[in-house]
Parts: C-alpha cells; sequence; structure tokens
C-alpha cells in the first residue's frame, strides 16, 4: 500500500483547515490512503479500549505510611541537625571563655564565637607553623575565623539535611 | 480536584500537613498505575514502581514548577522511574529512531486481518501484549496519548520532547503495532 504525502500530518492533526479540506478531497480519490485513515482510526479505537488495571488494595495506605515514615525520618535529621550546630556553637563559647553571652547580647555571643574561631586559627597557625610556617596572624582574623566557623557549622547542617532528604 | 485545589493541597504539604498528600495519591494512582502497567507489562512491578513513584514526587514537591499541572510533573517521574527500571531490567530496546523491522513476531496472522476484529477482548489483550514488543520510546507516547489520553501537547511536556516528534512517533507505534498484529514481522 503507497503512502500519500499528508497522510501522517492529517492522521496526527498536524494539519491547519485549509491543507486537511485539500486532503480530505484526496480520500475521496485515493483508496490507499482512504485505508490507511480507516486502519489507523480503528487502531487507536482498539488502543482506547484497552482495558485498563486498578491500584491494589491498601495502595493509598501504603504509600501515606512510608510518607509518614518518611516525614519522621526527616524532622528527626533535621533536629539532630540544629542539635549539633547548638552544641558546637556552645561548645565554641564555652572555650572561648564566655559562657554568660548566651543569655545576654548577641553582639557579645558573636564575638565568643570569634573568640573561639580565633583560638581554632591559632591552634591551626601554631600547627602550621611547625609543619609549615606559613599563616599569617592579622587583626581581622578572630571575626574572619569565627565566620568560617560559623560557614562550617552550617555546612556541616545542611550536609546532614541533605543525606537525610537522600534517605527519604 | 481541579488545578487550584491541587495547587493548594501541595501548599499545605509543604508546610507540614503530610496527610493531605493522601487526596493527590487517591486522585493519580489509577492513571499512574495504567501507564507503569502497560509500560512493564507486570502488575506487581507496576503497583511498586507507582508507590516509589509518589513517594518520589513527595519528597521532591519542593521542587515541583508551578508553570506545569501537577499531572505532568508526577507523570515525568513516573516515565523517568519507568524508564530506569527497564534499562537495569534489560528490556529489549531498539533505536528509538532506528527501524522495526527486526522485531521476532510474537502473534502469528491465521490469515485474516486483526484489524477486522480488533474490537474483540482476546485481540485486545492481544494489543496490550503488542505494546510490551514496542521499543520503550514509542511504547511511552503510545501508552500516555492512547491510555492515559494524555494530548499531544502533555506529552511533550512529559518526556521533554518536541511535539512533531511526539506526533511522529505516536504515528509509527501505531503501525509498528499493526505489524506486530499481523505477524507480518
Amino acid at each position: 500500500m503507497k503512502e500519500c504525502m499528508g497522510l501522517q500530518a492529517y492522521l496526527t492533526d498536524a494539519m491547519d483547515v485549509s491543507e486537511k479540506g485539500r486532503f480530505e478531497a484526496h480520500l475521496a480519490d485515493c483508496s490507499d490512503c482512504r485505508a490507511a485513515v480507516e486502519e489507523d482510526r480503528a487502531m487507536s479505537a482498539a488502543l482506547s479500549g484497552i482495558p485498563k488495571v486498578n491500584a491494589p488494595a491498601g495502595f493509598t495506605a501504603a504509600v501515606m505510611r512510608e510518607v509518614s515514615a518518611r516525614r519522621r525520618s526527616r524532622l528527626a535529621w533535621s533536629a539532630y541537625g540544629v542539635a549539633v550546630v547548638l552544641v558546637a556553637a556552645l561548645a565554641g563559647m564555652i572555650l572561648g571563655g564566655n559562657v554568660g553571652a548566651v543569655a545576654g547580647d548577641a553582639a557579645v555571643l558573636i564575638q565568643s564565637l570569634s573568640d573561639f574561631g580565633a583560638s581554632l586559627y591559632t591552634a591551626v597557625h601554631n600547627i602550621s607553623a611547625v609543619l609549615f610556617g606559613a599563616l599569617p596572624l592579622g587583626p581581622g582574623t578572630p571575626l574572619a575565623a569565627g565566620a568560617v566557623f560559623f560557614i562550617l557549622c552550617f555546612v556541616f547542617y545542611k550536609t546532614v539535611f541533605e543525606f537525610s532528604a537522600g534517605r527519604r | 480536584m481541579d488545578v487550584t485545589e491541587e495547587l493548594q493541597v501541595i501548599d499545605a504539604v509543604l508546610k507540614g500537613d503530610a496527610d493531605r498528600y493522601e487526596a493527590l495519591v487517591n486522585r493519580y494512582q489509577k492513571p499512574i498505575i495504567n501507564f507503569i502497567f502497560r509500560m512493564v507489562g507486570n502488575y506487581e512491578d507496576a503497583a511498586e514502581l507507582a508507590q516509589d513513584v509518589f513517594i518520589k514526587s513527595y519528597v521532591s514537591l519542593a521542587g515541583f514548577n508551578r508553570q506545569y499541572r501537577f499531572s505532568t510533573w508526577l507523570f515525568r517521574i513516573a516515565t523517568n522511574r519507568t524508564i530506569d527500571f527497564l534499562r537495569k531490567r534489560k528490556v529489549a530496546v531498539v533505536s528509538m529512531e532506528g527501524d522495526y523491522e527486526d522485531y521476532t513476531p510474537q502473534y502469528k496472522s491465521d490469515g485474516s486481518s486483526p484489524l477486522d476484529t480488533l474490537e474483540d477482548n482476546r485481540v485486545k489483550a492481544l494489543l496490550g501484549d503488542a505494546i510490551q514488543q514496542l521499543p520503550a520510546e514509542y511504547r511511552e507516547v503510545i501508552v500516555l496519548y492512547h491510555v492515559n489520553e494524555a494530548s499531544y501537547e502533555e506529552i511533550a511536556e512529559i518526556t521533554g520532547l518536541p511535539l512533531g516528534t511526539v506526533k511522529n512517533r505516536i504515528f509509527r507505534a501505531r503501525k509498528m503495532l499493526k505489524k506486530i498484529l499481523e505477524g507480518e514481522i
């Protein structure tokens, strides 16, 4: 059976009204195209008549059980991440010698973290000095080190969060 | 449930009311399981994959792009999950643009045209099985179009294919099915 130009476009609604009119006029004269159109329509009708299946009993309940489990897991990991950051921050303040700042001024809190960062930096500096003899210690160092510490805490928290999300 | 209601449910779920997700599962479980069933040809696998799809949809809901319909997004997850499953199962998949003359026929012709009796239930069952012989790329679009009654435009959005390619594949898939049923190949 030969296939005339435009058959596919006609059967996939890819023709505008005038093209469609012309092709339908052609159909009146072309038995091959008429047969092809009839066959395609019969196939389409048969495909649309394929029986549907239902979801198994308890499908929704099973999905929702898993959803609840994932949600609990996510909440647990989030809480864990928050706890880790808080503990790390508190540890920083304790090590920085400013525990009282917790209940006080936020600026003091930040200063404490900066001090802790500075302590860490100093430690790293001393170790590095021994190992490599090359880390500069300037006036902005405590603040920068505190910021780095905060960023590290944040990265750790996000990593934990993403890990927990990946398990969901 | 209309589009606005779906968005309200999605907002509620994102705010922590996970129970509201049940409405979306109830709404879409049948279309999703039918799509996957016709793709993989096994009901147990389809049920398991459909469950995965709804879980994946739940955990990824924050990434739902509101410029699409939820159903489009959900079917995109379903197609990706199903294609991944089929790859792992190593189902015979022929290059999507290659010809299909090499397929081994599953049904032998008895001389009469199957199209004469397409309304017959037996032929419908055969047709369902014949879909399994299509390359996954063709199976995907023919199932979405005829079983899930998605429009050409929706299928293009779900699959990420150009509209013309979608139409071409659907047209060619119907021709392949006819050949498979006739036992000509």
